[in-house]
């Protein structure tokens, strides 16, 4: 980012090529919608590409992409009052790999049950939970960039890897 | 130890993380990669451009200065006036010379007021060339009082016509273009020449100019 902010466009370009895949998934899976994720996407690298000069590394350049695209899925819900309303997002149902018929049946009801699953968490729990897989970060970063305390972002992916846990378990469990 | 590592089991479950990356294969569409990466290169091009963006306000600024420069320059340079003129009170002058005089007047007086030893060195100057024509007036009056007295007193009527020009040019000088009243002052006097190059009289006007110095000469410098 420091290169970029010095005019190397090709470090911009490695860096967004590296990020760029599970921040979009990151927002599809909260914005639940193809066109609003792909919305904030722009609208989260427009304010990176803005805020360069500005740009201090004073924390890792992850938790930095990731708070900037937290605050732009809020706005983005604040904007559109039409957000929870349906989901676009169908599951892959394309078959993976050389797996026999039968392993590919119950991988496709697993995922079509994680992703139920995923979709029915609350919003916090989603979010904590998609910044934990999707970018990695630790509950410190995490606590950050939701602005709550440590505890309470630990508390929310708790609730969040239980909740998914038990619909590949196929067993109900209430948070 | 217990309770921390129970924790961690909690929010970690490889099984789930496992599962969710299986579902989770979605890539960046295409356009949106363009849009970013072409938002990129355009923002760290507007940045060099920011860097330079002085250039265009100063090259404007610099044309325009030159420009009001030279119009100052040519509003400030001094007026054409005929050679020889000796200063004229306003009210002595034709209507149309007041009115032409009073048009130039607003380009003409931040000038004046401007430069006053322009207008000195332009006074002296002037003074200079009304000193030439004078002796040139008087030399033509001498050589015309000659050529007379010569045709009075010895050949008489061959000379008058083997020299019709001086005998034409008398004629001018006896036949006057402004009457007694009007040379009586110089101002008048000047006026009615000024009426006289007005209405294409240059002959005329010539000649009551020569007269005009010839009675008033004009002051000398120190």
């Amino acid at each position: 980012m420091l290169r970029y902010r010095d005019g190397d466009v090709a470090a911009f370009e490695v860096l967004y090529r590296r990020h760029k895949d599970p921040l979009f998934r990151y927002l599809l899976r909260l914005c639940r919608h193809r066109a609003a994720a792909e919305d904030v996407f722009q609208e989260v690298w427009g304010k990176i590409i803005k805020s360069r000069d500005n740009y201090r590394p004073t924390a890792k350049f992850t938790t930095f992409l990731y708070h900037v695209a937290h605050n732009c899925f809020i706005d983005h819900i604040r904007r559109n009052k039409r957000h929870g309303d349906t989901a676009d997002i169908e599951p892959d149902s394309q078959p993976h790999g050389a797996d026999c018929p039968e392993t590919l049946v119950e991988k496709s009801l697993a995922r079509r049950r994680l992703d139920t699953a995923l979709r029915s968490l609350p919003e916090e729990q989603r979010d904590v939970f998609l910044l934990h897989e999707e970018a990695g970060l630790s509950l410190d970063d995490i606590a950050m960039i939701t602005d709550c305390k440590r505890e309470t972002a630990k508390s929310r992916l708790r609730y969040a890897v239980g909740k998914l846990r038990a619909a590949l378990d196929d067993t109900p469990e209430t948070a | 130890m217990s309770d921390k590592r129970n924790n961690r089991d909690e929010t970690v479950d490889p099984r789930v993380s496992a599962a969710y990356r299986e579902l989770a294969d979605e890539r960046t569409p295409g356009h949106l990669d363009h849009a970013v990466l072409n938002a990129a290169r355009g923002a760290a091009g507007r940045k060099w451009a920011r860097a330079v963006a002085w250039l265009r306000p100063a090259a404007w600024v610099a044309t325009i200065g030159v420009c009001l420069a030279i119009v100052i320059e040519i509003a400030l340079l001094p007026e054409q006036e005929p050679a020889g003129l000796a200063p004229v009170s306003e009210d002595a002058l034709p209507a149309t010379a007041t009115k032409r005089r009073e048009t130039a007047a607003p380009q003409a007086a931040e000038p004046a007021a401007a430069r006053p030893a322009q207008k000195l060195s332009r006074g002296v100057s002037e003074e200079r060339q009304g000193r030439a024509d004078e002796a040139e007036a008087l030399n033509r009056i001498q050589d015309l009082d000659t050529r007379e007295a010569v045709v009075k007193d010895e050949t008489g009527p061959f000379l008058l016509q083997s020299a019709p020009a001086p005998a034409s040019a008398r004629d001018l000088a006896t036949e006057r273009y402004c009457d007694e009243s009007q040379t009586a002052d110089p101002n008048t006097w000047l006026a009615c020449i000024l009426e006289l190059e007005r209405q294409g009289l240059l002959d005329a006007a010539r000649l009551e100019r020569d007269l005009l110095t010839l009675a008033f000469p004009p002051p000398e410098l120190p």
